[in-house]
C-alpha cells in the first residue's frame, strides 16, 4: 500500500446561503447530483427544514460548479427524511429518491417517492412518479441510454430496503427502477435482490414477523447498461443488536430489462445470484443510540464501476474486527466474480464511504472517521485518490470537534434511554465523478476555523479555509454570525460541498466532438453528449489550401477527403468555457495530429510510425500550437499541420487530434498506437475532451445512382480474441434495401439488411485482425446526403464509429472526383503493386499520365539456402519527400461525353490491374468492372456509380493486400499483446517472462510518452528473442516457436517485423 | 388579485407574506435565477409572515416570480403591494413565487396582519377538530411501549407510552378509558431519528393540554393515542382559550 501525490485542487464550500446565516439546523445526511451534460449545475440535499407553511422541501442548488449555493424549494412533501438525487445522463432531467416522513409520525411506514423535474432551477415542484411503498434509505443513480431503439431514454435505479416484504419473504434488499423516466407515465418496477434467507430481527425488536436485510442498498450505473448493486445481507441478529452480514454484490448486464434482473453475478460457492464478497461480517445495530461519538453506525456500503470499463468495479464496506468497525475497499476486474484484498489500509471507525471513478480512471474515496476520545474527539472527512487502485493519496478535507454541537436533547426519566437527534452527520455522504472532476458532499460541525479545513489552506479569498456563504468572522475568534452580521450563532451541523479538480474550467481546453448548429454543440462535457464524434468534430482536413476554411452556416468545420500522393493539412478548433483570473498570462496549447484507417478499431499513427524506407503517412509539419491570451475563450483555430500521404496508401482515413497544455494534458494513454474504444481502460475520444476525431471519407455521388458501395476496416484492437459488435445507428435512415456485408480475404462472409439500431457481430476476431464492412445502397436519393453510421459497441455503449456517406452532387463534381480518384488508384497500383508501363496508366482522354522521370525503384531480393532465408526489400526514392510529387493534381473533369468515352476505355486496364493483384477477388472487382461495362450508354449516373464501385473495391483490395504484409500501426498493439500473454498465469513467474515484460513495458511507456523511435521496435524484438526462446522451452514448444522467433530478427522493415511478431503471438496464444 | 374574503386560505398556503415597493421588472440580483419574464424586484417594507431565520429584511430586494407577466398597461413599478408568496430560492437574497397580492393600503395591511396573527389559532382549531380526545393532564409514567413491535429500521419510532393523569377532559373520550380511569395513554417516538425531529416528547410530571389523535398501522388497534404535531401539546395556560376554540367548532 503506497502513497501517491495528488496534484488536484480542492474546493470546500459551506452551502448554507447567506440569508440563512442565523440557522442552527442539524442539516445532516447529504446527497449530491451533478448534471453530466452541464457540470456547472449541481444539487445537494440534507435534512434542511422548509420554512413554516412551506409545502415544498428545500435543496441546495448551484449553477457555477459549486462556487455559490442557494436553497430552492422544489421537493414535494415538506420536510423529508432520507433523500438522494441524480441527474439524467444527458437530458438535464433531475430525479430523486425520497422518503416522506409524514406517515411515520402516525405509526405508518416510511414511503419512497421517486421524483423528477425537467429543470431543477426554475420554480416548481418535482413530480411524484411512484406510489408509496414502505421503504428505507432510497439511493438513486441515473443515466441516459446512448444507443439503440431506446436512445435518449433516461433510466434510474433506486436501491432501498423494502420493508413491505419483511413480514413475508424477508428478502428486503430491493431496487425500484424506471426504464423510461421521461415518459408521460413512467413505469416503475421493483426487483428484490436477496436470494438467500435474511435474518429474523425478532430477538431485537420483538416483532415476530420481521425478517430483513440491512438498510443499505447502493447502486452504480454504467453507460453500457451494466448496473451493480451492493447490499447488506444480514443473516443473524441477537437481542443486543449483534449482527452477522454478508457483503453481497449483484449485477445486471442490460439495464435490468430481462426477465430476471440482477441475477448475472453468481456466487461461486452456493451458485445463487449475488456474489458474497464477504461473509460473517460483524456489525452492531443500535439506530437510536450513538456508537461513535454522537453518531450511530451500522456498517457502510459504496460501489462504483469504471466509466471506461464496466468489468472493473470498486466496493467499500465496513465490519467489526478487533472490537471496532473498520472500513475496507476492494476491487474486482472481472465483473464482480473475484475480488482483491484490501486496497487501502483498513480505516478504524470509518463510516459513510462514498466511491466514484473519473473518465480517466481515477478512483475517489470519500469517508468520515471518528478519532480520539472525548472531549478531544474529532470527525475527520478524508478524500483518498488513486490512479491505479493500489497507491493512494489521503487528504483530510475537514476535521472538526465531535462533541459540538450536542445532539442529546432529553432524558425521559429513570429506566428509559435518553433521546438523541440522529443521525449526527448522516447515514451516508456522497461522491460523484463527472468528467475528470470529483464532486462530493459531507456534513460537519460548521465552526469557520481554517484549521478545520486542512485541504484548503486559508488565503485572502478564503480566510476560513472553506468558503462560507453565511456570515462568519474571518479572524480569531472563529464565530458564526447571524443575518445581522453581529450576533454570534451557535455551532451546528452544516452540509459542505467538495470538489477535487484536476483541471479547472479556465484551464480545460477542448476540441468539440460535435456541432449541429451555432447554438447546439459540444460544450466539452465528458463523455460527450452526442455519440457521433466522427462526423462533425472540430478536427478536420484540407487538401486544397493551407488556410483554414471558415465554418459553414451551422458553425461546422468544412473538411475535405484526404488525398494520397499529396500534402494534406490538418486543423483543429480549440476553446475553453471559462476565463482565468484577470491578469493571468497566456497559455499555449499544442495540437498533435494522428491518422488511422477509415473504419473502426484501427490504431492511430503519428510520426513515430513513419518509415522513410517504407513510406505511407508522415507528419513533416510536426505539432502545432495556439496561444490563448488571458482574455481568450476561443475558439482558436490551429495553424495547419502538414501531413503527407504516400501514393501507395489509401486515402480513406480518419484524422484525430490530441491537445495538451501545461495544466490540461490529454488523458493517457493517448491515441498513438491505440484505437478509440480499445478494450481495457483506454480513455475514449468521447470521454476525453482533449481528443477529437473525424472521418475523412465522404463520396460525391450522382443523385439516383445505383449500387453505391463503400468499405471500412474493422480492426480488433484488443489483445485477445473477441467478437466485435457493431451497432447500426438508426437516427438517419439510408435508402430502402441497404445491405451491410462483412468481407475477409475469403470473400463475403455475411450480408445483413440495414435495420435501425440493429447490431452486427464479427465473431472471433484475432488481435490485429482486419475485416471489411461494405455498405451498399441500392439507389441514392436525388438530393442531400445519404449515409450509414456504424458504431463499435462495448455493451450498450458506443465507443467508436464511422459513417459512410454519399453527398449528392452535380455530375461534373462527381466526375471530377472520380477521375482524380481513378488516377490515384492507378498510381497506387503502379507504385505499390508494380502494375506499370504497358497497362498501368491510362490511354484514354483525361486519364492519368506516366511520370517515368519521377519513378521509384522497388525490388524484393530473396536468398534461400537450407533453413536460412533472407528477404530484403530494396527501394530507391529520389530526393524529396516520400513520393509526394509523382502525381499531377487531379485533372479538370472532362465534359460528360468525354468522360464516358474515357471511362469505357479503362475497362481493359482495370481488368489487367485486377489480374496483377493476384488470384483472389473478395471484394468483387471483376463483377464491378462488368457492371461498369454494362452501364447503359449515355447514363452518366449509372456509369459514375459503377465507376466509384470499381475504385472503392480496388482501394479496399489493395489495403487488404498491404496489411497482409504487416502494419506498422499495430506495433504497439503487438507489444501490448505480447506483454499480456507473457503475464498469463502459466508464464508470469518465469524469470525470462519477467525480464521480457520489463522490456515490453518500457517500450510501451516510451511510445505512449512519444519518446520512442521506430527503430526501437526492431531493437526490442532482438532484445526479447532470448526471453522468448526461454519461454518457448518452458512451454515445450521450442520446435514450433523457434522459427517464428528467429523471424523477428530477420524481418527487415518495421512493417514486416510487425507481421513476424504477430505470427509469433498467434502461435504463442495457443500455448498459454 | 385576491379578494379579502379569500385571504385566509391564501395566507394558509403562503410561507412568506410581505408588503413592498416594486422597484423594477427584470433580472434578479440572485444570479442563480434564470432570466424569466415575470420577475419583479420588490423592496421589502414590512413582513407579515416570514421565516425568522431570515432576520431583518427591511429594505432588501425581494425577487418575486409574479403569477402573471405584467404588460405595459399593468405595470406595477413603483407600486406598493402586499404579496402572498411561497419560498422559491434563498441565497444571498430572497426569491419567492407569488400566489396572490393586494394593494398595499392601510386597511389591507391591517386585515392581512390580523389574518396572519390568527393563523396559529386557526391551525390549533384544525388540530382540535381533528383530535379524538383533548385532555388537560399531567404525565405520571413513561415507559417503552413493548406491545408495539419494532420495524428493524433506523426510522423505527421506538414507541414510548406516557400515562397522563387527566385533570379535565376537554373533548371526546366517551368510549375510551379516559373517562373511566381518569387516565389516557399517549404514544410518542423515543427515537430522535430525523423522521421524528419535531414530535413532542413529554417528560415525567409534565403538565399540558394534550390533543390526542388516532394512530395508524399497529397503533390503530390500541387504546392509546398520538400527538405528533407540535401544536398537539399546549401549555396549561392555554386551557381557557382551548375551551373557547372547542366551543366554536
Amino acid at each position: 500500500l503506497f502513497e501517491e501525490q495528488s496534484m488536484a485542487t480542492f474546493l470546500v464550500v459551506n452551502v448554507i446561503p447567506n440569508s440563512h446565516s442565523s440557522e442552527t439546523n442539524q442539516d445532516s445526511e447529504p446527497s449530491i447530483g451533478v448534471n453530466p451534460a452541464n457540470p456547472s449545475q449541481l444539487v445537494i440535499s440534507a435534512f434542511t427544514p422548509p420554512d413554516s407553511g412551506q409545502t415544498n422541501g428545500p435543496v441546495f442548488i448551484s449553477q457555477d460548479s459549486g462556487s455559490t449555493w442557494n436553497l430552492a424549494f422544489i421537493a414535494p412533501g415538506g420536510e423529508s427524511a432520507d433523500q438522494t438525487y441524480a441527474f439524467g445522463g444527458i437530458s438535464g432531467e433531475f430525479y430523486g429518491g425520497f422518503i416522506s416522513r409524514a406517515p411515520l409520525l402516525i405509526g405508518g411506514s416510511a414511503n419512497i417517492n421517486a421524483l423528477s423535474t425537467p429543470n431543477a432551477f426554475v420554480p416548481g415542484t418535482m413530480a411524484i412518479l411512484e406510489t408509496d411503498t414502505g421503504t428505507d434509505q432510497p439511493f438513486i443513480v441515473s443515466t441516459t441510454v446512448r444507443f439503440g431503439a431506446d436512445t435518449g431514454k433516461d433510466r434510474f435505479y433506486i436501491g432501498y430496503n423494502d420493508l413491505r416484504v419483511s413480514a413475508t419473504t424477508g428478502k428486503t434488499a430491493a431496487i425500484d427502477y424506471c426504464l423510461d423516466a421521461t415518459a408521460a407515465s413512467p413505469v416503475i418496477s421493483t426487483v428484490h435482490l436477496e436470494t438467500r434467507s435474511a435474518a429474523s430481527w425478532t430477538a431485537l425488536d420483538g416483532n415476530p414477523s420481521d425478517n430483513q436485510d440491512g438498510p443499505q442498498v447502493r447502486t452504480s450505473i454504467h453507460a453500457d447498461g451494466t448496473i451493480y448493486a451492493t447490499f447488506n445481507g444480514v443473516r443473524t441478529v441477537d437481542s443486543s443488536g449483534n449482527c452477522t452480514s454478508d457483503i453481497v454484490v449483484v449485477r445486471d448486464d442490460n439495464w435490468a430489462t430481462g426477465a430476471t434482473p440482477f441475477t448475472a453475478l453468481l456466487d461461486p460457492n452456493d451458485g445463487l445470484a449475488g456474489n458474497r464478497v464477504q461473509t460473517g461480517v460483524k456489525l452492531i445495530w443500535s439506530s437510536a443510540v450513538p456508537s461513535f461519538g454522537q453518531e450511530r453506525t451500522f456498517g457502510t456500503f459504496a460501489i462504483a464501476s469504471h466509466p471506461g470499463d464496466s468489468d472493473i468495479v470498486y466496493l467499500a464496506w465496513a465490519g467489526i474486527t478487533n472490537g471496532t468497525q473498520n472500513l475496507h475497499v476492494q476491487r474486482s476486474q472481472d465483473r464482480g466474480k473475484t475480488w482483491s484484498g484490501d486496497l487501502i489500509t483498513p480505516v478504524p471507525k470509518g463510516i459513510n464511504a462514498a466511491l466514484a471513478i473519473t473518465v480517466t480512471g481515477k478512483i475517489g474515496l470519500l469517508y468520515q472517521q471518528y478519532t480520539g476520545t472525548a472531549p478531544n474527539d474529532t470527525w475527520d472527512t478524508h478524500f483518498q485518490e488513486s490512479s491505479n487502485g493500489t497507491s493512494w493519496t489521503d487528504t483530510i478535507v475537514c476535521t472538526t470537534p465531535a462533541e459540538t454541537p450536542t445532539v442529546f436533547y432529553a432524558d425521559p426519566g429513570p429506566g428509559n434511554s435518553p433521546y438523541y437527534h440522529l443521525p449526527y452527520l448522516g447515514d451516508y455522504i456522497e461522491l460523484v465523478a463527472v468528467g475528470k472532476t470529483f464532486y462530493g458532499t459531507f456534513c460537519a460541525n460548521n465552526t469557520p476555523d481554517p484549521a478545520n479545513f486542512p485541504a484548503t489552506p486559508a488565503g485572502a479569498s478564503n480566510p476560513n479555509g472553506a468558503i462560507f456563504q453565511r456570515n462568519v468572522t474571518n479572524a480569531v475568534p472563529w464565530n458564526l454570525l447571524g443575518t445581522d452580521n453581529a450576533t454570534v450563532v451557535a455551532v451546528s451541523i452544516d452540509p459542505f460541498f467538495l470538489s477535487v479538480v484536476d483541471v479547472p474550467a479556465w484551464s480545460d481546453f477542448y476540441v468539440r466532438d460535435w456541432t449541429l448548429s451555432p447554438t447546439n454543440a459540444d460544450n466539452g462535457a465528458e463523455p460527450s453528449t452526442d455519440n457521433d464524434f466522427y462526423d462533425f468534430s472540430d478536427v478536420w482536413n484540407q487538401n486544397s489550401s493551407s488556410v483554414a476554411f471558415p465554418p459553414n452556416s451551422n458553425d461546422q468545420p468544412q473538411s475535405e477527403n484526404a488525398l494520397a500522393g499529396a500534402d494534406n493539412y490538418g486543423f483543429a478548433r480549440i476553446r475553453r468555457n471559462q476565463l482565468p483570473a484577470a491578469g493571468s498570462g497566456s497559455v499555449t496549447v499544442t495540437a498533435h495530429f494522428l491518422i488511422s484507417e477509415f473504419g473502426t478499431g484501427s490504431n492511430f499513427v503519428d510520426d513515430f510510425f513513419s518509415d522513410p524506407s517504407d513510406p505511407d503517412i508522415s507528419f513533416p509539419g510536426g505539432d502545432v500550437t495556439v496561444t490563448f491570451a488571458g482574455t481568450d475563450l476561443g475558439p482558436l483555430v490551429t495553424p495547419p499541420t502538414t501531413w503527407s500521404l504516400a501514393p501507395t496508401t489509401s486515402d480513406h482515413l480518419c484524422i484525430a487530434v490530441e491537445i495538451t497544455s501545461a495544466g490540461d494534458p490529454f488523458a493517457a494513454p493517448g491515441l498513438t498506437g491505440h484505437a478509440p474504444g480499445q478494450p481495457g481502460t483506454t480513455v475514449s475520444v468521447l470521454n476525453d475532451n482533449n481528443k477529437a476525431q473525424r472521418n475523412l471519407h465522404v463520396t460525391p455521388a450522382a443523385g439516383g445512382g445505383t449500387g453505391q458501395t463503400w468499405f471500412g476496416v474493422v480492426h480488433n484492437s484488443a489483445t485477445f480474441n473477441r467478437d466485435v459488435t457493431l451497432g447500426i445507428v438508426g437516427t438517419t435512415r439510408p435508402p430502402e434495401g441497404t445491405i451491410i456485408q462483412v468481407i475477409t480475404d475469403k470473400g463475403i462472409v455475411s450480408r445483413t439488411p440495414w435495420k435501425a439500431w440493429g447490431t452486427l457481430t464479427l465473431p472471433a476476431m484475432q488481435p490485429g485482425e482486419n475485416r471489411w464492412v461494405g455498405v451498399t445502397m441500392p439507389k441514392l436519393p436525388s438530393a442531400g446526403k445519404s449515409s450509414v453510421s456504424l458504431t463499435e459497441m462495448r455493451g450498450a455503449t458506443p465507443v467508436s464509429g464511422f459513417t459512410m456517406s454519399a453527398q449528392i452532387s452535380p455530375i461534373d463534381t462527381v466526375i471530377g472526383y472520380l477521375t482524380g480518384y481513378h488516377t490515384r488508384i492507378l498510381n497506387r497500383l503502379r507504385l505499390g503493386f508494380g502494375f506499370t508501363a504497358s497497362s498501368g496508366t491510362g490511354s484514354g482522354k483525361g486519364g492519368a499520365h506516366k511520370h517515368d522521370e519521377d519513378f521509384d525503384f522497388e525490388e524484393r531480393v530473396r536468398v534461400e539456402e537450407h533453413d536460412l532465408r533472407i528477404e530484403i526489400d530494396v527501394r530507391v526514392t529520389r530526393e524529396g519527400r516520400h513520393h509526394l510529387h509523382h502525381l499531377e493534381p487531379p485533372q479538370a473533369p472532362p465534359d460528360p461525353a468525354n468522360y464516358e468515352e474515357w471511362l469505357r476505355g479503362q475497362g481493359t486496364i482495370l481488368s489487367d490491374a485486377l489480374a496483377a493483384l493476384g488470384s483472389i477477388d473478395p471484394f468483387g472487382i471483376a463483377s464491378a468492372i462488368d457492371q461498369l461495362q454494362q452501364a447503359a450508354a449515355g447514363d452518366l449516373t449509372a456509369l459514375s456509380s459503377a465507376h466509384d464501385g470499381v475504385l472503392e473495391r480496388f482501394d479496399a483490395m489493395m489495403t487488404l493486400l498491404q496489411k497482409a504484409t504487416g502494419d506498422r500501426a499495430d506495433i504497439l498493439q503487438m507489444v501490448l499483446w505480447n506483454r499480456d500473454l507473457t503475464n498469463s498465469t502459466s508464464l508470469a513467474s518465469l524469470p525470462s517472462a519477467i525480464n521480457m515484460c520489463g522490456r515490453l513495458q518500457k517500450f510501451i511507456d516510451s511510445v505512449e510518452a512519444r519518446t520512442a523511435h521506430l527503430s526501437d521496435y526492431g531493437a526490442l524484438l532482438l532484445q526479447i528473442s532470448p526471453d522468448l526462446q526461454q519461454v518457448a522451452a518452458t512451454l515445450g514448444a521450442s520446435a514450433a516457436l523457434a522459427p517464428l522467433i528467429d523471424a523477428l530478427s530477420t524481418a527487415g522493415l518495421a512493417r514486416t517485423q510487425e507481421k513476424a511478431h504477430r505470427d509469433l503471438l498467434l502461435a504463442l496464444q495457443q500455448m498459454v | 388579485m385576491a379578494e379579502t374574503s379569500s385571504l385566509l386560505p391564501l395566507a394558509e398556503r403562503s410561507s412568506f407574506i410581505f408588503a413592498g415597493t416594486v422597484t423594477s421588472i427584470g433580472p434578479s440580483p440572485l444570479q442563480v435565477l434564470a432570466p424569466l419574464g415575470a420577475l419583479a424586484i420588490v423592496r421589502f417594507d414590512r413582513g407579515f409572515l416570514t421565516n425568522p431565520v431570515l432576520g431583518d429584511l427591511a429594505g432588501r430586494p425581494i425577487t418575486v416570480q409574479m403569477a402573471q407577466k405584467p404588460t405595459p398597461n399593468t405595470s406595477v413599478v413603483d407600486q406598493r403591494v402586499i404579496f402572498f408568496t411561497t419560498a422559491w430560492v434563498h441565497g444571498q437574497e430572497i426569491a419567492v413565487t407569488e400566489i396572490g397580492r393586494l394593494p398595499d393600503t392601510k386597511e389591507n395591511e391591517a386585515e392581512v396582519a390580523r389574518i396572519v396573527a390568527s393563523l396559529p389559532k386557526t391551525h390549533l382549531s384544525e388540530r382540535l377538530a381533528a383530535a379524538v380526545i383533548v385532555v388537560h393532564g399531567t404525565v405520571t409514567k413513561i415507559e417503552r411501549a413493548t406491545e408495539i413491535p419494532g420495524i428493524g429500521s433506523e426510522h423505527d419510532p421506538y414507541w414510548m407510552r406516557a400515562e397522563i393523569k387527566v385533570k379535565e377532559l376537554l373533548k371526546g373520550g366517551g368510549t375510551t378509558g379516559a373517562r373511566k380511569s381518569g387516565t389516557v395513554v399517549l404514544l410518542f417516538p423515543g427515537s430522535g431519528d430525523v423522521a421524528f425531529r419535531n414530535v413532542p416528547r413529554p417528560s415525567l410530571k409534565f403538565e399540558a393540554v394534550f390533543l390526542l389523535h388516532t394512530g395508524a398501522g399497529p397503533l390503530a388497534k390500541l387504546e392509546a393515542h398520538i400527538a405528533p404535531n407540535p401544536a398537539d401539546v399546549q401549555l396549561p395556560s392555554q386551557v381557557t382559550a382551548i375551551r373557547r376554540l372547542l366551543a366554536a367548532l
